[in-house]
């Protein structure tokens, strides 16, 4: 494994700000495929952190071993917003910025600005696929799941078949996403798979086994390591859904919500998925329901809630009549 | 003329709304929006947008009659309510940045559905203005911003002496002025001064820039005022210098925004944190407007401190009509 620091930037305090690379190279000098796993971009996501440990124990190990099964080149980016992770914030610290809504062709001068710049060229210059690894905010629970911009589907949607995850979510391009490094990668023509699993400052072991037995699946199958996997009798096979497939259960009234269903779990339209309650008063203000049958594949889990806020996600079995 | 535009309820019951002051000028005319508040620590546009609800108050009470309403004008003095009341940029239960919450949501969490019923309120309008300072742990000259170079002209109406264009990236979709540009709307933000800091002569310049152009744009007549078309120097986002730090350690202005500054002159020292040794004097690489200035004393290394506007290329110089 080589270690190379990406970019440093001399702190004023402490030690300074440093984006490390990892890097397993091919056995032969030329590597059939290069791919790339970034995590942290949100510092309190921490599933990602994780993922990439494992990897690189697993990685390290095979080199160890069996050093002629890297067919391609692997590089591990563990933590891209340093200062965030150590921090356990969504935002890169002090600067209050959200550092996947920086990315793109123009971008400022500002730390953050320069870590993303010279991470985006450094992505484009060595990859020739990559995974973004992210958890959800704090106010939602997601099961392991890739969503894909639908003018990405027929690239990434063969691809994301064979991670493992849950769910396969293929949705509309809006705005927010012009800013993210999946986008941006995507359009520079590397095949970027986003993942979203779990929630932020918590660890989902059976989430974080599942996502690794599918990337190590998924690395075999694109033919980057030539491994025997003995996993790959327990790889899921994604639920595939398109935007009219994703059902939403929203609040009607503001309070305290108190989930009453299990994420994964099949539901039927109008099972119950929880109550919103007054906590001033004791009333009981709403049961709230499926509204949908399916997958709840998002649940939330901060109980304060604002009216109209998103309580939940299924993924309907059918798609509803036009 | 205060009208609730959107209301909701905490999770403990209490009601929370947003509003906006309007006024209303005679039948098919045009219409103006200002917007303050997007984060809950730009105080100064508060302060003006405040100074300027009462000052249109008092016109449309006949308190003031050598001034006349001949448009449509309405002011949201506040668009994101719970981090105002935090005192922070952004509410801590989201974290969002409301100008990167644009075009928000109708459902969706608070500080979306506040973005959406914003635009919502505004979008019909002909002329946006945005009331700004500089980014965090920075001081703006006061200034105008726009995305369309365009409007130049029409800038000059707003009574200051710079104007720039705001750079292309993608997050601007995200943010309500590009939305309003999308909409055919003729829009500025005006960027004064520091965040959390009020700066009254900021706010008085706010205040001033807004009520010439409403003047000159026909949103206010006068008996005998008329308001005036302004010398403008419009800067290209390509014009824009910025200077970085060679070290780290702690950075102590040696100049003012709102300066002129020539090559070489210095800009501030980065001194060491424990030692209190010099370790730079940063420098102005060209000659330009002083636009921003780094306040916060705490810098990396390659750490911008100053924005300098500068005039590599064709000055776009907008002489009196």
């Amino acid at each position: 494994m080589k270690t190379k620091t990406l970019v440093s930037f001399e702190s004023p305090l402490g030690p300074p700000v440093k984006v490390i690379k990892q890097t397993f190279t091919a056995f032969k000098n030329r590597p059939v495929k290069r791919v790339s796993f970034v995590a942290g971009l949100h510092g309190d996501e921490l599933e990602g952190l994780v993922l990439c440990h494992r990897l690189i124990q697993a990685l390290r190990q095979l080199k160890q071993t069996q050093p002629e099964a890297f067919l391609g080149d692997i590089h591990i980016y563990p933590a891209a917003n340093p200062s965030a992770v150590n921090s356990a914030t969504r935002l890169w610290p002090f600067y209050s910025k959200d550092m996947n809504r920086t990315f793109g062709p123009e971008t400022g001068d500002s730390v953050p600005d320069q870590v993303t710049r010279t991470l985006l060229e450094d992505l484009k210059a060595h990859s020739d696929l990559a995974v973004d690894i992210h958890s959800s905010n704090k106010h939602l629970l997601e099961l392991p799941q890739i969503r894909i911009i639908e003018k990405f589907a027929g690239k990434l949607v063969p691809l994301a078949e064979q991670t493992g995850v849950d769910l396969i979510w293929v949705h509309p391009m809006a705005g927010l996403f012009e800013s993210t490094l999946g986008y941006n990668l995507n359009l520079a023509k590397i095949p970027t798979l986003v993942i979203e699993t779990g929630i932020c400052l918590r660890l989902h072991p059976q989430y974080g086994d599942q996502l690794f037995r599918g990337m190590m699946h998924w690395l075999t199958h694109i033919g980057v390591l030539a491994i025997q996997n003995p996993s790959a009798k327990y790889i899921n096979a994604p639920r595939i859904i398109y935007p009219n497939q994703v059902a939403m259960a929203t609040a009607g009234q503001s309070g305290l919500f108190i989930g009453q269903a299990r994420l994964g779990s099949q539901v039927k339209q109008g099972d119950k998925l929880g109550q919103m309650l007054n906590p001033m008063t004791g009333d009981i203000l709403e049961e709230v329901v499926s509204p949908g049958t399916g997958l709840l594949f998002t649940l939330r889990q901060l109980p304060l809630v604002y009216s109209g806020a998103l309580l939940a996600r299924v993924a309907l079995d059918r798609e509803p009549e036009p | 003329m205060k009208e609730k535009i959107f209301s909701t309820q905490t999770p403990l019951g209490e009601t929370i709304s947003l509003h906006k002051n309007f006024w209303e000028g005679p039948e098919f005319s045009k219409t103006l929006s200002i917007v303050s508040g997007l984060q809950g620590d730009r105080l100064n546009g508060l302060i003006a947008a405040s100074r300027l609800s009462r000052f249109l108050g008092d016109i449309a009470e006949g308190r003031k009659p050598e001034f006349k309403l001949t448009g449509n004008i309405q002011i949201f003095p506040v668009v994101n309510l719970p981090a105002l009341s935090e005192g922070s940029a952004a509410w801590s239960y989201d974290n969002l940045d409301a100008d990167r919450a644009f075009p928000g949501l109708e459902e969706g969490d608070l500080t979306e559905t506040l973005c959406h019923a914003v635009l919502q309120q505004t979008a019909q309008s002909d002329y946006g203005i945005i009331l700004q300072t500089a980014e965090p742990h920075y001081t703006d000259a006061p200034h105008i911003k726009m995305v369309s170079a365009h409007l130049k002209s029409l800038a000059r109406n707003l009574d200051l002496r710079v104007a720039r264009e705001i750079a292309e990236f993608p997050a601007l979709t995200l943010q309500l002025i590009k939305q309003w540009d999308a909409l055919g709307m003729a829009a500025f933000i005006l960027s004064a001064g520091t965040p959390g800091v009020v700066d009254l002569p900021h706010s008085d310049t706010l205040f001033e820039s807004i009520l010439n152009f409403m003047l000159v744009t026909g949103f206010l007549s006068h008996t005998h005022r008329k308001g005036h078309k302004r010398e403008l120097d419009f800067y290209p986002a390509k014009n824009e210098c910025t200077l970085l730090t060679k070290y780290s350690g702690i950075f102590l202005p040696k100049s003012k925004v709102g300066n002129w500054m020539s090559v070489d002159q210095p800009l501030g020292e980065v001194v060491d944190l424990y030692s209190g040794e010099v370790l730079e004097t940063v420098t102005a690489r060209e000659e330009g407007f002083l636009v921003t200035l780094r306040m916060h004393p705490l810098v990396h290394e390659k750490e911008p401190v100053a924005v300098l506007l500068t005039r590599k290329s064709k000055r776009w110089f907008w002489p009196f009509s």
